[in-house]
């Protein structure tokens, strides 16, 4: 038994500005292909191999416990969940057009999860007993001088829904294909770390003005 | 941050005790060793000019034995936003003091962005660092982290 976990959303972009309007501006989209692969996927820790399925198999983690042969029911078995995730942007680009440094101005992730505690039967079938969606999210302004910083309170905050059980093979289909699959190949770690190329220069997903521009943050 | 359900506990016979670092076999020209606050060491070449590895492995007392558990932890002084090279030449009498390790799997020295990221405290650990060519390595001595979660907000 133990807990599989699936990032179904992600919003990830980063916005700079140069000191006067023709230092010029920078958007930064980091969250949407080509950069961000695919969107939703399969969550481990850093020591969990993807294709061991679950979310953590170190045992010092806490995050599976296992039956014995001879074990009688009823049995119990106690484990736990925990993730702490992050992210960032650097505080400094270099305008190509410009060539003038532009300081960040505002950053906007947000980060949407579900964790599914799952029982693996001896055949390996997964039988998904409770879920509960949770996330984490943060929104950004910095304001010159000295970069203050405002937080958008409407954007800033984490949710940790209720959990509730789940009736046998029943799997919101915004993350179905990449919870038990065979076929994934890359972790969320593994995916988001990758769309770190959207901050080199001539990346599709980093744009580039010559003045100070409102980007539109919900386009690639 | 999220935390659910109860913690399992973890017990285990106490680690061998080790004043300082034994490399592999050969002299020991590498000493790794623990400063005062938890996390914190420092690492000192008494020989000849040495490639190291940037990445530092982590292990913890486990079931009788030494375990390499995972994390970023790597030979850096200072948060910088590049990649660390692969290597980190350390010249004779040289020495680095990175920055402290906090127990996390990811983001264990410095902010990094992480989604899969758990704290691998409490326990038994010790800090090995490795020629470049991963081929010699060098023990620090072991030392306790306890279960302070550095990512939970402090206590008033």
């Amino acid at each position: 038994m133990g807990f599989l976990q699936a990032q179904w959303a992600e919003t990830s972009w980063c916005s700079y500005r140069g000191p006067s309007n023709y230092d010029g501006s920078i958007f930064v989209q980091r969250g949407m292909p080509p950069p961000r692969s695919q969107r939703a996927c399969r969550d481990c820790t850093p020591a969990t191999p993807l294709r061991d399925i679950f979310y953590s198999t170190d045992p010092v983690d806490g995050e599976m416990a296992m039956g014995k042969s001879g074990d009688t029911f009823p049995l119990v078995l106690n484990v736990r969940h925990y993730d702490s995730p992050a992210d960032g942007c650097p505080l400094m680009l270099k305008n190509s057009l410009t060539q003038k440094d532009n300081l960040l101005r505002e950053a906007q992730f947000e980060f949407l999860f579900c964790a599914i505690l799952t029982v693996q039967d001896p055949n390996g079938a997964f039988r998904h007993m409770m879920a509960v969606y949770w996330n984490t999210r943060w929104h950004f302004r910095f304001e010159r001088p000295g970069n203050r910083s405002t937080v958008i309170p409407a954007g800033t905050g984490s949710v940790v829904g209720t959990p509730f059980h789940m009736s046998h093979g029943q799997i919101d289909r915004r993350f179905a294909s990449v919870l038990t699959s065979r076929t994934e190949h890359r972790s969320c770690n593994d995916i988001f770390r990758s769309a770190y190329s959207a901050f080199d220069p001539g990346s599709p997903n980093r744009h580039e003005s010559r003045t100070w521009t409102d980007f539109n943050v919900t386009a690639p | 941050m999220l935390a659910l359900f109860g913690a399992l506990a973890t017990s285990c016979q106490q680690p061998p005790q080790s004043s300082g670092a034994k490399p592999d076999g050969a002299k020991q020209a590498v000493l790794v060793q623990n400063l005062a606050k938890s996390g914190a060491f420092e690492v000192t070449n008494e020989g000849l000019s040495i490639s190291l590895s940037s990445q530092v492995i982590v292990q913890r007392w486990e079931g009788g034995n030494w375990q390499d558990v995972a994390s970023d932890l790597v030979l850096a002084e200072t948060c910088k936003w590049n990649p660390k090279p692969e290597c980190t030449t350390l010249a004779t009498g040289g020495k680095i003091q990175p920055v402290p390790w906090n127990g996390m799997s990811c983001s264990g020295q410095c902010f990094l962005g992480c989604r899969g990221n758990v704290f691998l405290g409490p326990g038994k650990f010790r800090f090995v660092v490795t020629t470049c060519d991963r081929k010699t390595r060098f023990y620090g001595p072991g030392f306790s982290l306890s279960g302070d979660d550095p990512m939970e907000p402090k206590k008033k």
